[in-house]
This record gives structure tokens, C-alpha cells and sequence, in this order.
């Protein structure tokens, strides 16, 4: 077992065991009250709890058994070579970025923003196309669905 | 028979020109609406439903039922195309649907959910109009105790959908689960896990994790793969059309999908999700190449896409006898009729005999136009795959938020929908499926209520499962499907050593 | 944050024409004084997705205004479902001052503090007024050998875990309350009795009509059809009086057997806090004119609801006196959150 690489079952066995403890803290949190029906708001959730702690101890215990196997399946599983954690963060950034002013400067205006701005950073090879794509897309969507269709999308700052 | 005549005066009705141009219509908009990711046929008809108003109430349902066909196409395409579920029934059709696309079968993906849709939805409608009166009383048989067997019994199936690593499957579907117990809690009327967020006390939207964990986390590695000059150019290969092959054997899992899928829509509860499910796990256990679905088996997407419209047509039984709509569709449905003055109720049927029928006519010639309109745009819709990556990415970010955003007008949401992203990213990192944990997360809610209703009413007495034949027999189902799908592949991994896990 | 919506489509063009062409002119009715008109669109906020029926009676609050010449022709209905009402509450809470945005409501608005799901209070608010009522009905499937009102009381009053009671939406709606109400008025513990929320009224009444659950508690409107089918049968009303229509007219009240149970379970239209006495003037004068208007007599009766009208101020007191009601009631059941 190289060090490198990261026990991944563990790890989610680990992560699993996470959202068991805060899930039981929520779950005693759930105030029982004098009504209701006779098994509660409580019982399904702790089943749940006890099921996921065993799934997280089974998924922990095969990166045991790896370790004398050495199986295979975990590099495949890790990794396709392609992992880039700095540059999904930045998309999430990105996104996040997107919806948060999406209310304030409205649909069409942060809808071409965001795709400007991403379009001329993945589609390099003509950013010709990107800029006319990006800029006649929003409008035409905001139009499309917010005005023949009816769905309620933010129109902003201009009222468009 | 009474009923003949009103079945002839309905495609009168029907037939007029101002009825076909609004079956037209309501085909042409639920298509483009059910294009949108998370704008399933529910959500869909609920945002174009004000466009109906003042319309007179026949032509308005005609146009709404052709709304919901469309819709259930749309759903299907942005399945195949972009892995992106429009709602719980076309999650089935991705799992092997998208595979095909990335062989480059896009094409035939899309024909034959297309035939198999059109062939459902006549036969169902067929059923429908054949079967409606003497079937309705059966719907009542299922209360609580009944649907919370029917429920388990198609949790197993997901497990079945778990694949060679079973314990994977099993964490995320818990997952899902645990997911679904945020919210006020129905039967103690108790939030749960809500922190104070008022957004969340109505629980968390299957659609936004659907949308999160398929469409997003697909976009991301899509990404990664794109600026490491890795991402494939989907296209396509071979004819656009099914060759032989893939039309030979397609053609039993259309017809099985459609009984199982209109025999599951008359029952209430998990709506056509369930019977999607079912029928892909039929298909899956039968086939002769198992361990080859998930991708991108013709039959994984035949089955359940049949299922899911003849499921659409077996919900509307309930809907037109009783006046009880079942599922999230049939629902809207009852609620256009009220708007337009009609009492939906048990009397629907003798009172307004001609608006059924019209009804039910328009819903075949909706069928057929839906064929014939979808048919020449699976060419069109295939140029997607042909739109450079780092343009379409975008565009799909933009489309999914449209489609989440219009469910609620909230931010909250689309915030949900991205974290869920981000979940999706890390799952497909560690290999594993989200489908399992999507799929609970449709079944979770009513798999708890119908317990919790069930132990109410027979005062906590477990015993109220094994009370009527209908329980024993899905209990039964349930005990055969475990042995089947969970002890005999642990008995044969033990002889036989471990594949890479293709899902 | 303003959320703008600018409808122009075919359809609400049709109306539009439809409206003129028919001639409504209630607009002299929103001239009578020189007091505040609005100057924009409006927005008529409610709480839940399009298709329910509390998004029917928002959108028929806002089709009456506009009929009756008080607001324009581009005012739109803006669906903010979530929390039971709470994030509609919330953004209507946020817009004080302005005078441009109404929103159709319940009983929540009083609730939902009192249970702990939302922090916001019925007196963050302008109450405008009371627009109709629906009454909440008890009822049987026809086989059912519960043969009315009293024989249901004798039977719990042996047996209070022998009856199950769908109340169709749950913990802390009027059906739920109501069922509350007869067990505290015949001296039982609630806990006793066994009371099984469904997801929606079609899913009591499926369970009803299969058998499953005995006694079904919901809106009489809901009800109505399957008594006509002969599938089920009306026990009680939870109502101060009769109904006076005819297949309501022998439906006793739970009054007439001794049982104190009671609900109405109101519409209001309330709007932000701040707003100027002109404001609150015509917005009162705009819906009690929509209220006596035919088509919305015909909606009343069509949907089998309660006529009822409240000026601001009553509405006002209404909410004081319910919110004391719903205090005492929540305490008395220990489902009340709030210290206060």
C-alpha cells in the first residue's frame, strides 16, 4: 500500500461515519411531542442512522481487505486522470457567482455575463463565437421562456 | 354500450380544427418546456397552466394532456442527450439511454423511445378507454399498509441498480433517504433537520438533486476532461435511425414496459417512477447479457420508456373514475379542471362524458403528432452533441438553472442544485452511482409516511402488513427480488474474482 | 431584490378583449374618492406552486381586481411556495411600505409562528381584509357502520383508539384542529386517538373510500362529490350554523351534539407593513367590492365555499383573537414553539 494513494472506502467510511454522528445529534434534536402518531418522528430516522453506519463500517472494512489484495478497482474508482480540483472550484465559483447576482441584475444580463465569461475561457479556439453566442443567448432564452412561456425568471435591473 | 358512442363523439370533438391546432400546440410547448432540465410533465403543466386560462375547458384540456405528452418526450431526450433527467420517471432511461449516446447512438436512443412512448401511449389509451370503468375500484385496495409493501419492494429493485459494488449502492441510497427526512414531518407535523430555513421545511426537491448530481457533476468532469484535451466528441455513428438489431430487440421490452407500466399507474403512490423501475429491472434480469446494462443497452431504455407513458395513461383511470389523481400530473390535471369550473369526483364521467372522451380522443391524436414531430428533431436534437464542449457546457449550466429556478423562483434553490453538484463530482471521484440515492430520494417520503400511516392505524401492530393478499404478495416479491439481486451475486462473487465495476 | 414579471401574452390579451367586450365597468366603483390609486402593476403573492387552491383564489383575487378596473392589466400572481406560506410570508414581510404588493392567505399566518416554522409575525403585516370562508365537513364512506354524529361520539367515547381519523394535510391544519377540538371537548387524550395525515385530500379520501381509514375530515367543497355518488356520507359540520345549500342543509353541526368543535377556515388578503391610510382605504374598498360582485358569488358557490367579508380592522381583530385561540389550543396539545 503506497501512501500516495488515498484510501478511498475508508475515507468514506470515515465521511459516512461524519454524517451519522450529525445526523443523530439532528435527529435528537426532533422535539416528541404529546400527539401525533405512535411511533414518532424519530424512529425512521435512527433506523436510517444504524443502516449507515454499517454501510460506512462495510465500505471501511474493504479498504482493509485491499490492503492484502492490492484489488484493482480502487485505482479505477480514485481517478480517471483528469482530476483538477482548482478548476471545478473555480466553475462552482464561477456558478455560485451567477446565482447569486441572478435576482439583482436580472436573467438575460447575468445569464450573457456568465456565459461570456466561461465561453471565452473553454471555447478558445474562436472567441468570435463565444462572444456572439454568449451575448444573443441570454435575451433569446429570457424571451423564449420568460415571455412566450411564461416562466417567472428575474428581469432586474433593466426590465429586461 | 353506452360509453362506445361517447367514445365516436370524443374524436369528433377532437378532430375539430381548432382542437388539432391546440393539440399542436400543447405538443410543440411541452416539448421545448420538458427539454428543460427538472421541467418534468408535473412542474411543466403547473407553469403553463395560466396560458390555458379563458381558453373554453375542452380545448384547454386537450391542449394540457398534449402538454403533458410533449413534456414526457422532452424528458426523455435531455436524458439521452445530456444526462440530465427532466423527473424521477426518466432517470431509468438515462442509465443506459446516456451510455448509448457516448457510443454514439444518440440517435437510436431517441427512436426508440420515441416508438416506445407511441406505442405505450396507445395501448394504453386503448386500456384506458376499455378498461377504465371496470378497473376502477381496484385502486382502493392499496391503502397505507399496501403501498408501503409496493414501495419496498421497488427500494429493492434500486438495489438491484447498485451494481458490483452493492455496499456503494447501499450508502448512497441511504443517503437519499436521510436526505428525504428533512422537512416538516408529515404525521408529527415536527420540522426536522430544517435549521430554520424556511425553503427547506418542504424538503429538499428531488429534482434539484437529480439536476445537481447528473447534470452538474456531468459538466464538471466534462470540464476537467476538456482542458486536459481528454473530453470525446460524442457525434454519432452508424444510422440515425434503429438498425436491425437494435429493433429486434427492442420490441418485447416496448410491449412488456407497456403492461407493467399501465398495470403500476392505476395503483397510487411512487407514480411512474416505480413502474419505470420495475421495468428496467424486468428487462435486466431477463437478458441474457446482464452485467451489460448501465451501458448502453437498447432494452434499458425501451422498457422503461414504454412503462413510463402507459403508466401516464393507467394513472389517468383513477383520475377520470374516482376523481383521485395519484400522481403529481393527474394532480395538475384535476386542478385545471377545477379552474374550469368542472367537479372532478367520481361523477366526472356521467356528468361531462363528451369532455372525457374528447379528452382521452385527443390524447391518441396527441400520441401520433408527438411521432411525427419528434421523429424528424431526434436529427436536430442530435446536433447538440455536435456543439463544441466549451460552448454547450455553458449553455447546459443555463438551461438546468432555468429549469430550477422556475420550480420555485428561488435561489435558495439553485444553490441546493450546485452543492448537490459538487456531491455528484466527489461521487463520481469515488465511484459512485448516484442513481440509487436519486431514486430514494423520490421514494424515501412516501416510503416512510405509508409506514408511520399504516402503524397508526392498526394502533402499532406490525401485523397490519400481512393483513390483505395484496401485502403478502409484494411482501413476497420483496423476499424473492433480495435473494435474487443481493444473496446469489454475493454466493457467485465468492467463486468467481471481482471485474472493475463498469457503473 | 424586486422580482419583475412582465406578462404580455396572447392569452391575457384574449381576457383582456373579452373583458372590454363584455363591458365591466366597475371602474366608478374605484374612482369614488380622490384618496391613493395604485400607480404600477401589482404583484399578488401566494404561497404555494400554480394549480392548488389557495393559487386559485389568489389568481381569482387578482382577476376580480383587474375586472373591477382597480389594478392593471400587467399585474400578475407570483407563486413563492415553500414552508407552508413561510417564504411567500417573508418576501411580502420584506417590501415595507409598499403598497403594490398583496398577498392571499390562510390560517398559516397565525400557525406557523406558533409552531416554530417560520419567526414571522401575522403583525408584521397590514391585514386588508376577509374575502370568503371554507368550512371543514366530517364524513363516512356509505357502508361505514358509523351512523352519524352521535354514534361516532358513543363509539370514541368507549374506544378512542377504535376510530381513525384521516386528517388530510397534517399536523397543524384546521382538519387536524378540528379533530383536536372534539377530543379535548369529550375529554379524551388526543394522543389516544388515532389521526392519519395523508398528503392531500385525495389521498384521505382514497384511503376513505378503500376502507382504510374510518373517518375523514376536510373542506366540504372536497367532499361534496362523493357524497352526491353515494360513495361517502356527511356526519358533522365543524361550523358555528348549517349550511344553508341543499346537501349540506341536513348536515348536523358537532354544536348540535354536544361537541365543541368549530373551524372557519378564512381567506385574508393582507399586504407589507407601513403602508398610508389611503393606501389601506382602497385596497379595503377594492376587495369588498369584488366580494359582492356576481362572478365572485358564483365562484363561492360553484366551489361550494362561505361567503364572508372583514374590513381591515376586523381582520385585524379576527387575527388577534385566533392567534390567542390557536396560543391556547397549541399549549393545551403541547405543540406550541413559542414562549410568549
Amino acid at each position: 500500500m503506497k501512501i500516495a494513494m488515498l484510501p478511498v472506502n475508508a475515507t468514506l467510511g470515515g465521511a459516512g461515519l461524519v454524517v451519522v454522528a450529525a445526523y443523530v445529534y439532528g435527529t435528537i434534536q426532533i422535539p416528541e411531542l404529546q400527539s401525533g402518531d405512535p411511533l414518532g418522528p424519530r424512529v425512521f430516522p435512527f433506523g436510517l442512522a444504524v443502516l449507515l453506519a454499517i454501510c460506512s463500517v462495510l465500505l471501511a472494512c474493504q479498504d482493509l481487505r485491499a490492503v492484502k489484495k492490492s484489488s484493482a478497482s480502487d485505482k479505477q474508482a480514485a481517478n480517471d486522470g483528469a482530476t483538477d480540483l482548482r478548476l471545478v472550484a473555480g466553475i462552482v465559483c464561477g456558478v455560485a457567482f451567477y446565482y447569486s447576482v441572478l435576482e439583482v441584475v436580472g436573467f438575460a444580463l447575468a445569464t450573457s455575463g456568465f456565459l461570456l465569461g466561461s465561453m471565452l475561457y473553454f471555447h478558445r479556439e474562436s472567441p468570435v463565437t463565444a462572444i456572439i453566442t454568449a451575448l444573443a443567448f441570454g435575451p433569446a432564452a429570457y424571451y423564449l421562456f420568460g415571455k412566450l412561456l411564461e416562466v417567472q425568471l428575474p428581469a432586474g435591473l433593466f426590465g429586461i | 354500450m353506452e360509453s362506445f358512442s361517447y367514445i365516436l363523439a370524443g374524436f369528433a370533438t377532437a378532430l375539430q380544427p381548432v382542437n388539432i391546432w391546440y393539440t399542436f400546440i400543447g405538443c410543440l410547448m411541452g416539448t421545448v418546456v420538458g427539454v428543460l432540465p427538472g421541467l418534468g410533465p408535473a412542474a411543466g403543466m403547473a407553469l403553463l397552466l395560466p396560458i390555458t386560462f379563458g381558453m373554453n375547458p375542452t380545448s384547454a384540456l386537450i391542449m394540457l394532456c398534449a402538454m403533458y405528452g410533449g413534456a414526457m418526450y422532452g424528458g426523455s431526450t435531455t436524458s439521452i442527450l445530456i444526462n440530465t433527467p427532466g423527473e424521477s420517471s426518466s432517470v431509468m432511461t438515462m442509465l443506459d439511454g446516456y451510455q448509448m449516446a457516448k457510443k454514439g447512438r444518440a440517435g437510436a436512443a431517441l427512436a426508440v423511445s420515441a416508438i416506445g412512448s407511441f406505442f405505450a401511449g396507445t395501448v394504453g389509451m386503448l386500456l384506458l378507454s376499455l378498461l377504465a370503468v371496470p378497473f376502477s375500484q381496484f385502486a382502493l385496495r392499496f391503502g397505507p399498509a399496501e403501498n408501503f409493501t409496493l414501495i419496498l419492494f421497488a427500494m429493492v429493485m434500486v438495489s438491484a441498480l447498485t451494481g458490483k459494488s452493492m455496499v456503494r449502492g447501499m450508502f448512497a441510497m441511504v443517503l437519499g433517504l436521510i436526505v428525504c427526512t428533512i422537512g416538516i414531518d408529515l404525521q408529527s407535523g415536527m420540522p426536522r433537520y430544517t435549521g430554520g430555513i424556511p425553503e427547506v421545511q418542504d424538503g429538499i426537491s428531488f429534482l434539484l438533486a437529480a439536476v445537481g448530481l447528473f447534470a452538474m457533476s456531468e459538466v464538471f468532469c466534462t470540464f476537467e476532461r476538456h482542458m486536459k484535451g481528454k473530453a470525446e466528441v460524442l457525434g454519432i455513428e452508424g444510422p440515425l435511425w434503429l438498425t436491425r438489431d437494435e429493433w429486434k430487440r427492442s420490441y418485447m421490452p416496448i410491449i412488456r414496459g407497456t403492461f407493467i407500466g399501465f398495470f403500476k399507474g392505476m395503483l397510487p403512490g411512487g407514480g411512474a417512477t416505480i413502474a419505470t423501475m420495475i421495468a428496467y429491472t424486468v428487462e435486466r434480469s431477463i437478458s441474457k447479457e446482464k452485467e451489460k446494462f448501465g451501458t448502453g443497452m437498447i432494452e434499458g431504455v425501451a422498457g422503461p420508456e414504454a412503462a413510463n407513458n402507459a403508466s401516464s395513461c393507467g394513472s389517468m383511470v383513477p383520475l377520470f373514475t374516482l376523481g383521485l389523481p395519484g400522481t403529481g400530473t393527474t394532480a395538475v390535471l384535476m386542478a385545471a379542471l377545477i379552474m374550469f369550473g368542472l367537479q372532478p369526483g367520481p361523477l366526472l364521467l356521467h356528468k361531462n362524458p363528451e369532455l372525457v372522451w374528447s379528452v382521452i380522443d385527443s390524447m391518441y391524436l396527441g400520441n401520433l403528432m408527438l411521432l411525427i414531430l419528434n421523429l424528424p428533431l431526434i436529427s436536430i436534437f442530435v446536433r447538440i452533441l455536435y456543439i463544441p464542449t466549451g460552448i454547450l457546457l455553458p449553455l447546459i449550466v443555463v438551461i438546468a438553472t432555468i429549469g430550477i429556478y422556475s420550480i420555485n423562483n428561488s435561489v435558495f434553490d439553485l444553490g441546493v442544485m450546485l452543492s448537490f453538484g459538487v456531491l455528484g463530482y466527489v461521487f463520481r471521484k469515488v465511484n459512485i452511482s448516484p442513481a440509487p440515492m436519486v431514486l430514494a430520494l423520490v421514494l424515501g417520503k412516501p416510503l416512510e409516511q405509508s409506514f408511520r400511516q399504516a402503524m397508526t392505524i392498526s394502533g402499532g401492530h406490525p401485523a397490519v402488513f400481512l393483513s390483505s393478499a395484496i401485502c403478502i404478495f409484494f411482501l413476497g416479491l420483496t423476499v424473492a427480488a433480495l435473494f435474487v439481486y443481493l444473496v446469489l451475486p454475493m454466493l457467485s462473487t465468492r467463486k468467481k474474482p471481482t471485474a472493475a465495476a463498469a457503473t | 431584490m424586486l422580482l419583475s414579471h412582465k406578462l404580455s401574452n396572447t392569452a391575457r390579451a384574449r381576457l383582456a378583449a373579452a373583458v372590454l367586450a363584455l363591458g365591466f365597468s366597475h371602474g366608478a366603483m374605484a374612482q369614488s374618492e380622490p384618496g391613493w390609486k395604485p400607480t404600477e402593476r401589482v404583484e399578488v403573492v401566494v404561497g404555494v406552486s400554480p394549480g392548488g387552491s389557495m393559487d386559485r383564489t389568489a389568481r381569482a383575487v387578482r382577476d376580480a381586481l383587474v375586472k373591477g378596473g382597480f389594478i392593471s392589466q400587467t399585474s400578475v400572481v407570483v407563486n413563492k411556495p415553500g414552508g407552508g406560506h413561510s417564504v411567500a410570508y417573508s418576501y411580502t414581510a420584506r417590501q415595507k411600505g409598499n403598497p403594490h404588493v398583496i398577498q392571499v392567505t390562510g390560517m398559516p399566518i397565525l400557525t406557523n409562528r406558533l409552531l416554530g416554522r417560520s419567526p414571522i409575525n401575522y403583525k408584521e403585516f397590514t391585514p386588508l381584509g376577509v374575502v370568503f370562508s371554507e368550512k371543514t365537513a366530517f364524513a363516512v364512506r356509505t357502508e361505514s357502520p358509523i351512523k352519524d354524529a352521535r354514534d361516532l361520539v358513543d363509539r370514541l367515547k368507549l374506544d378512542p383508539a377504535g376510530i381513525s381519523f384521516s386528517v388530510s394535510s397534517g399536523v397543524g391544519t384546521v382538519q387536524y384542529f378540528s379533530v383536536a377540538q372534539i377530543a379535548k371537548s369529550l375529554g379524551l387524550e388526543l394522543k389516544k386517538l388515532k389521526t392519519v395525515s395523508f398528503k392531500g385530500s385525495s389521498e384521505g379520501i382514497t384511503a376513505t373510500l378503500g376502507g382504510h381509514v374510518d373517518v375523514l375530515a376536510t373542506a366540504v367543497g372536497t367532499i361534496a362529490p362523493f357524497v352526491e355518488s353515494k360513495q361517502l356520507r356527511f356526519i358533522a359540520l365543524a361550523a358555528d350554523e348549517r349550511m344553508t345549500d341543499e346537501i349540506m342543509a341536513n348536515v348536523p353541526t358537532w354544536r348540535e351534539v354536544g361537541v365543541d368543535a368549530s373551524f372557519d377556515m378564512w381567506r385574508a388578503v393582507i399586504a407589507p407593513k407601513n403602508l398610508t391610510a389611503p393606501q389601506i382605504k382602497f385596497w379595503e374598498g377594492a376587495l369588498k367590492a369584488i366580494t359582492m360582485s356576481d362572478e365572485w358569488k358564483k365562484l363561492i358557490e360553484e366551489q361550494q365555499l362561505s361567503a364572508r367579508y372583514n374590513t381591515a380592522a376586523e381582520t385585524a381583530a379576527l387575527m388577534d383573537k385566533e392567534d390567542k385561540m390557536y396560543h391556547e389550543l397549541l399549549s393545551a396539545l403541547g405543540l406550541l414553539a413559542v414562549k410568549d
